[in-house]
């Protein structure tokens, strides 16, 4: 069942940013964790666009924490996340995990932060 | 798809215990809720609920492992059972992720060990009233 899932990387505006589209659970997580995987160390900024994910379980949520925490040590200081979808911020809420990261509503919001 | 005694629905699933098959679970358990009206965000409380549950009995699972889904539901409620055999259990594999989302986004849940080789577990799930 291949194709749930669409990971691109482009670096903007000096940010290095990585696009997912479609649906981040167990069997696809592990495409995300490469590309984030990538990210420079000395990277300054990371953020993850998740605005075309429609749906997060906790196997992705789990990729996002491992970045954040490897993030925080080099000089982006974390990792940023860009989220639109509600039931993907609800993932957040309800494991108490919000607080943890930088989340923006669009791209461009994050770009210019 | 039946009637029990009770005059609840009931629908089961039997599936290759293979996380590539989480998505027509939550296809299955979307399309029943989506039929008894259940609300958008009940839905989508629904499926990601779904997906824990059958990460959560699947830990360990083997590629012989099959997975049973049984749901049974009426206008106010759906419950959903889930049941994987063949499996190597290592409780130290489990997500505490998964558990606490299942907290949250279900009325009761329970997961554990069934017997020497299979995991099981269930949720249930009342309909939010309207305008939550």
């Amino acid at each position: 069942m291949a194709g749930l899932l669409e990971v691109t990387v482009e670096e903007r505006a000096g940010v290095y940013v990585i696009h997912a589209t479609g649906e981040v659970d167990i069997s696809t997580a592990a495409e995300l964790r490469e590309q984030l995987d990538a990210a420079p160390a000395d990277a300054t900024r990371v953020v993850a666009d998740l605005g075309g994910v429609s749906f997060l379980d906790s196997t992705g949520l789990g990729v996002l924490i491992s970045t954040h925490k490897r993030l925080e040590e080099g000089a982006a200081g974390g990792l940023e996340l860009v989220i639109s979808a509600r039931p993907v911020l609800k993932v957040l809420e309800v494991t108490g995990l919000l607080g943890l990261f930088t989340v923006h509503e669009t791209l461009d919001a994050a770009l210019a932060g | 798809m039946s009637l029990d005694d009770g005059g609840r629905s009931q629908a089961s699933f039997d599936l290759p215990a293979d996380p590539e098959m989480w998505t027509l679970a939550r296809m299955g358990v979307s399309a029943i809720a989506t039929g008894i009206d259940f609300g958008i965000d009940d839905i989508e409380d629904l499926r990601l609920a779904v997906s824990e549950l059958c990460s959560t009995c699947a830990v360990g699972a083997t590629g012989e492992s099959r997975m049973v889904l049984e749901c049974s539901w009426d206008k106010s409620a759906i419950s959903v059972r889930c049941e994987v055999n063949a499996i190597g259990f290592d409780e130290g594999e489990e997500d505490d992720l998964s558990r606490r989302i299942l907290a949250a986004l279900t009325d009761e849940y329970e997961v554990g060990k069934l017997t020497d080789g299979a995991r099981g577990g269930s949720f249930r799930k009342g309909r939010e009233p309207a305008g939550h």
